[in-house]
Formats: structure tokens, C-alpha cells, sequence
């Protein structure tokens, strides 16, 4: 399975970083291998026109099922509800913490935004 | 996933048209059009001083303000921030109130000069202006320094 983790920096070791759309990584982890890609966040940082749903995109064809962040948007949550991602919120620790979390089925998808919407 | 693409791509489309109509409707029409195409966006190379990187704010946003004088005045300025749509508007907008500005009249900005010259703006939003006003100040000050010190070691 293939998981997107918001965070700080490129490695597993990195920070998750508590902001979605405007985070400045989005790592891409296959669970089994733990092979991962850290995709560079920060053209849409600078977008202008609804970093979350250009997030949750990206994550969506990216081939991710599941996003871990610490605060996602009405927005975010309505594209990756739409492209069939899981979200779970209120997410900290490394990206590697959190991966583990998730293998260790110790997560809870969230059903809703928890954050205002936000441009 | 049992969704196709295009309907995928509806949804984003549609969700995107709802972040413009808000945006336009928290902005206003001007605030709006500078959000789509902001105007004095990124470092500038030959800077006289910034904010020393950047001012942090309580909401987690950092603004950083460029100055490049001619003379005594602001002859180019510009920002950066890593924050929302609200903190590059007032960077933004700071950047364009500076061009042209001495000292003291920089000194003499305010959060309030931002606002009024943006017009329509989020109420719950103002301390981005008050961000990147302190940034202006911030790099203001260090030019201050700059010019001190090449004073002094003549």
C-alpha cells in the first residue's frame, strides 16, 4: 500500500509537517518496501489558487491510499473523499512514526476536515 | 476506487470554481485579481536588506520583505512567504506601498495603510498585514545598520 505523509523534509527520519496543502514535501511511502519518493511541494506552496485541492490531486495520481497530515481543509478533504484517499488527521512524529503507525493499524480515518478552509 | 478520471477531474473543477468564488468574495475583486497574479512576488538578487530571512508569525506563516534603494528611496521591493493567500496579499501589497518611499516614510506604514489598500479583507485575518508590516520594519532596520556600518568604516 502506498500512504502520502505531509512533512518538513525529504527522508523517513523528516518531521511530518502539520500543514497539507501548503506542506513543504509530500513523501510517497510504499508500506511493504518502504521505499518512498519526496515530492516537492513548493510550486503549489506559491499557487494561489487552493493549495489543498492541488495536494489531494497530486496525491490522488500519485496512487496513494491513505494521506496522513496534521490539518486538512474542507477542500483537501473533499478531493481525496472524491479520488477514494483515506485521510487520517492530527498526525505528528517523523514520517517514519507515522508509516508504522499505519502498518500497525493504530490509525483512525477521519470523516471530516479539521481545519477552516484556508487560502 | 469505482470513480473514473473524468468524473474525478469534474469534482476538482467544480471544487476549484468554489475556491475562486470565495476568495473573490473574502478579497474582493482587487484583493482577488493580486491573489491570481501577485505582483512583487520572490528575493530580489541585488537586495540592499531583508528581513533577516523572514518574520515569523504566531499563526506559523513567515513573511520576508526585500529593499533596494536608489538614493534615499525604495526603488524596488519585493516579498516572500511559505504562508496562506492572506500573508502573500499583505506581502504583497507592502511591497507595492514601499516603491518609492524614504525611510521615515517607511518607518510611518502601518497594518492599517495594508488593509485600506487591499479594501475588502478577512477580519480574522488581519495579523498578516501586522506580519508584514514587522517584516518591512525588520528589513528597514537592517538597512539602517548597513548604512551605519559603511559610514563608519570610511
Amino acid at each position: 500500500m502506498k500512504v502520502a505523509i505531509s512533512a518538513k523534509g525529504t527522508e523517513l527520519g523528516s518531521e511530518v509537517d502539520p500543514r497539507f496543502g501548503r506542506a513543504a514535501y509530500i513523501m510517497i511511502v510504499d508500506t511493504e518496501s518502504m521505499a518512498f519518493e519526496a515530492v516537492d511541494n513548493s510550486a503549489n506552496v506559491n499557487s494561489f489558487k487552493g493549495a489543498g485541492i492541488q495536494a489531494a490531486t497530486m496525491v490522488h495520481d500519485k496512487g496513494a491510499d491513505v494521506l496522513m497530515t496534521g490539518y486538512c481543509g474542507p477542500k483537501a478533504f473533499q478531493t481525496l473523499e472524491a479520488a477514494g484517499v483515506k485521510v487520517v488527521s492530527d498526525v505528528g512524529g517523523t514520517v517514519a512514526e507515522a508509516v508504522e503507525l499505519l502498518k500497525a493499524d493504530k490509525v483512525e480515518y477521519t470523516d471530516a476536515a479539521n481545519a477552516d478552509a484556508h487560502w | 476506487m469505482s470513480m473514473t478520471d473524468k468524473a474525478f477531474d469534474a469534482i476538482v473543477m467544480q471544487l476549484q470554481e468554489q475556491v475562486f468564488d470565495d476568495a473573490r468574495q473574502a478579497y474582493g475583486e482587487k484583493g482577488f485579481e493580486r491573489w491570481r497574479n501577485p505582483r512583487f512576488n520572490g528575493p530580489l538578487e541585488d537586495a540592499d536588506a531583508d528581513a533577516s530571512g523572514g518574520v515569523l508569525g504566531g499563526c506559523g506563516d513567515t513573511i520576508n520583505i526585500y529593499l533596494k534603494f536608489n538614493g534615499e528611496r525604495v526603488a524596488k521591493a519585493s516579498y516572500t512567504t511559505d504562508g496562506c493567500g492572506s500573508s502573500a496579499l499583505c506581502g504583497s501589497f507592502t511591497a507595492e506601498l514601499a516603491h518609492g518611499k524614504n525611510p521615515e516614510e517607511l518607518l510611518e506604514l502601518t497594518p492599517e495603510d495594508v488593509l485600506n489598500t487591499i479594501g475588502t479583507f478577512p477580519s480574522e485575518e488581519t495579523h498578516c498585514a501586522t506580519l508584514a508590516i514587522s517584516a518591512l520594519q525588520e528589513a528597514l532596520n537592517n538597512y539602517m545598520i548597513s548604512v551605519v556600518d559603511r559610514e563608519r568604516s570610511r
